[in-house]
């Protein structure tokens, strides 16, 4: 085994090791042992240090250097037990030098979740002897068939899934009779059962199995018609299954799946800007903040509200403004080009929350106490008084915002931003009139984020300033990229994973900015388009044709002359 | 002689005390093909900047049918029948090349963005005489089996060409060709001439 492998092996082990001290430093590591995945039996903090040791295993030397069994088995055992051998130090250290005062995370808490209670000398023994083990399951993993990794990881993933959200699910599954015996056959009171796990893993490996053997195998031989109805099918099942979500779900999901709902519309709107014009945005979040004060102010019982209009005339007169203030706000960045953009764009948001913020405006706006009393909606006698009937609005607004911007998408003007996207100048040169595109790119997008901040008046009943920070536009623009720039169930997708998830794991809270980093540096270094990246559009041929053509056409260089 | 097409008229370019074009006089006859030819940095691609604006000519003046064009908007130059293609090719590379030439058609499609959301009778018109249109533009510069390549993943000859079809697409009056057949061994170079010349007959247009 050449030396260059095992100092390859080390040094990997010992990166992985310095990535779980820094999670135990910053309190994650602690915080993630307070929810069991399988009770009494493994933590999701515990999970996490074992995933630590399994991911050194895995990627422990490169296939280039060492290609054979047993040694990559060995070299991944070896990383395994370097990422535990730092993990211990980290214990002895804590146990020894008590730097609580220092680093609050490193508590005595921490200490025994480290040794597993069992003392420093047999804990650290622990570490490091588990430490090799997950790297020798990593190793193994990783020099395994395809069919076989696939099966555990699905296992793993379910059982994961299934226990930390073991709260919802049980929520779900709260009835009586037949239901409630399934439930009881997985869970108890305080969560996922051994045998659940158990039975959990296996059946999510039968469906992996069964998934490669037939659905996998069939979808090669579809045609693009086949493929379009697909494609058109599970559109409409997961329209479906956020429909009735809520029902069975109950309300805490519901007003997840409503703050969802909020950044798609959002970022469907901000996709038009960035996705398809290229015109970064930064500001986006001003737009969102005039839907909003619009409503309010026109709807609300306040003494700052002008007008007592119903929801239904307030909401579209919040989308007119925003289009307004979006036109206004792109007049001046017009000539604004790139990174350049982003900043200029920036500061108008800024403007826009420092001027509702200000003295000035506080008599019309209601400086930071805001406007409060917004009545909620009504729509034909029933109120929309509950985050679940709010959710259905929401799902409403999004389905309408969507299809306008797939139609839009595919169209002349669509493509005009497309060109403008690529190559401003060429575009010019082309004929497309960069003002009018640039601007209608502002209005739409400045559309539906007052779409969304009208439905977010309605929904907290009061505005404040703060609401409206920074951080909104860039979570936005985060959703985007994680999701796929320019893809339309990339903005779903992003949404779910960017604001549903966090929002579901509350006590991740404290370090949500932490994961979202985390994520979008992983996405930019392995998938930077996207979680489900926009498709080439096929206009000339089907997928059938395109070899017959090839070979018809082969050669191309200049047509024969006719 | 008929009026000639393009007029420049003391046409010059200076950037700070560069005289990159001094006083250009040129006037290109419809229906003829001509070259601008000159060594490096002589100012060939400063012109062609100046004729579509690009670039602000710092002095003189540029007739185009009859009207004045100097101080236009380069999409306003494209709208008058003016069309060109790059030096070192700038397709859109993230698009196939069928939507190149759709965006090419941009000035000459009706529809509008509220049509396209209801999708309107007039709009899948438009559409779809534009796709016909695109196809035939397509096969005319010989990539027939490539409209759904992304315009990145084309090679290079194929580019070249879709740059032109993409010129084409404008139905300009005048088409300016900034070196079409750099990079082309001297066969290559053949077929490109006798392709401009194609052009020529298609169109009935100059090709600078």
């Amino acid at each position: 085994m050449p030396h260059t492998a095992l100092r390859t092996a080390i040094a990997r082990g010992l990166m992985f090791g310095a990535g779980g001290v820094h999670l135990a430093a910053v309190g994650v590591l602690l915080m993630l042992h307070n929810r069991w995945i399988v009770v009494d039996t493994i933590s999701l903090g515990q999970a996490t240090l074992v995933s630590l040791g399994i991911a050194a295993g895995a990627v422990a030397v490169p296939r280039a250097l060492v290609s054979d069994a047993p040694g990559r088995l060995v070299l991944g055992l070896v990383a395994g037990a370097s990422t535990g051998v730092v993990m211990a130090i980290l214990a002895v250290l804590v146990g020894w030098l008590h730097p609580q005062s220092i680093f609050i995370a490193l508590s005595p808490d921490l200490l025994k979740m480290l040794t597993s209670d069992l003392g420093l000398g047999a804990g650290s023994a622990v570490l490091i002897g588990g430490g090799a083990l997950a790297g020798l399951i990593g190793a193994g993993l990783r020099i395994s068939p395809v069919g076989f990794r696939g099966t555990v990881l699905a296992g793993v993933v379910a059982v994961v899934v299934a226990g930390v959200f073991q709260e919802l699910i049980q929520l779900m599954l709260q009835y009586e009779g037949p239901v409630g015996a399934i439930r009881d056959a997985f869970y108890d009171w305080d969560g996922l059962m051994p045998q659940g796990a158990v039975m959990v893993f296996v059946l999510a490996a039968i469906g992996y199995q069964l998934w490669i053997r037939f659905g996998a195998r069939h979808r090669g031989t579809l045609d693009d018609r086949q493929l379009r109805r697909q494609r058109m099918m599970r559109a409409a099942v997961a329209v479906l299954v956020l429909a009735i979500m809520p029902v069975l779900a109950g309300a805490y999901i519901g007003q997840v799946l409503m703050l969802v709902g909020l950044y798609i519309l959002m970022g469907l709107g901000l996709n038009l800007e960035v996705g398809l014009a290229g015109l970064l945005d930064l500001g986006f979040v001003a737009f969102f903040a005039v839907g909003a004060y619009t409503t309010a102010l026109l709807t609300a019982d306040s003494p700052h509200a002008l007008l007592h209009l119903s929801f239904w005339l307030a909401m579209p007169a919040s989308v007119l403004l925003a289009v307004a203030v979006g036109v206004v706000f792109g007049l001046p960045v017009l000539g604004v080009r790139g990174d350049y953009l982003a900043v200029a764009t920036m500061g108008l948001g800024e403007i826009v929350r420092v001027i509702v913020l200000s003295d000035f405006a506080a008599p019309l706006l209601g400086g930071a106490q805001g406007v409060l009393q917004i009545p909620k909606p009504h729509l034909g006698g029933v109120l929309l008084g509950s985050p679940v009937q709010l959710f259905y609005l929401t799902l409403v607004a999004s389905g309408v915002a969507a299809f306008v911007a797939w139609r839009l998408e595919n169209s002349r003007q669509g493509r005009a931003w497309m060109a403008l996207r690529d190559d401003e100048d060429v575009a010019q040169a082309l004929g497309i009139n960069l003002v009018r595109s640039k601007l209608m790119a502002y209005g739409l997008g400045a559309a539906f984020a007052g779409l969304a901040g009208s439905i977010f008046a309605v929904m907290l009943t009061s505005v404040y300033p703060s609401s409206f920070q920074l951080l909104i536009s860039i979570n936005v623009l985060a959703l985007i990229i994680v999701g796929g720039m320019g893809s339309l169930p990339g903005v779903v997708l992003g949404s779910i994973a960017l604001i549903g998830l966090p929002e579901l794991l509350r006590e991740f809270g404290e370090y949500r900015y932490l994961f979202y980093g985390a994520v979008l540096i992983v996405m930019m270094r392995w998938k930077p388009e996207g979680l489900w990246p926009s498709e080439v559009r096929r206009r000339e041929l089907h997928a059938g044709d395109m070899a017959a053509a090839l070979d018809e056409g082969a050669d191309l260089l200049p047509a024969e002359p006719r | 002689m008929t009026a000639p097409i393009l007029r420049c008229e003391r046409m010059s370019m200076r950037f700070g005390g560069l005289t990159a074009v001094g006083e250009l006089e040129l006037s290109v006859a419809e229906g003829s093909i001509h070259s601008i030819i000159g060594p490096n940095g002589a100012g060939k691609t400063t012109v062609f900047n100046c004729i579509t604006q690009n670039l602000r000519p710092t002095e003189g003046a540029v007739w185009f049918r009859g009207g004045r064009i100097d101080g236009l908007t380069p999409d306003r130059v494209a709208a008058a029948g003016i069309s060109r293609t790059y030096q070192n090719i700038r397709l859109f590379r993230n698009i196939s090349a069928i939507e190149n030439l759709l965006v090419g058609m941009h000035l000459h499609l009706r529809s509008t963005w509220w049509g396209a959301v209801f999708n309107t009778p007039a709009t899948r018109a438009d559409e779809g005489r534009a796709h016909e249109e695109a196809m035939r533009l397509l096969a005319f510069v010989g990539l027939r089996g490539r409209g759904d390549y992304l315009a990145r993943n084309l090679p290079y000859g194929e580019q070249r060409r879709l740059e032109i079809g993409r010129a084409l697409a404008t139905q300009p009056k005048l088409l300016l060709l900034d070196e079409p057949t750099a990079g082309m061994n001297p066969n290559e170079t053949t077929r490109m001439m006798r392709f401009i010349e194609d052009v020529r007959a298609r169109l009935a247009s100059p090709s600078c």
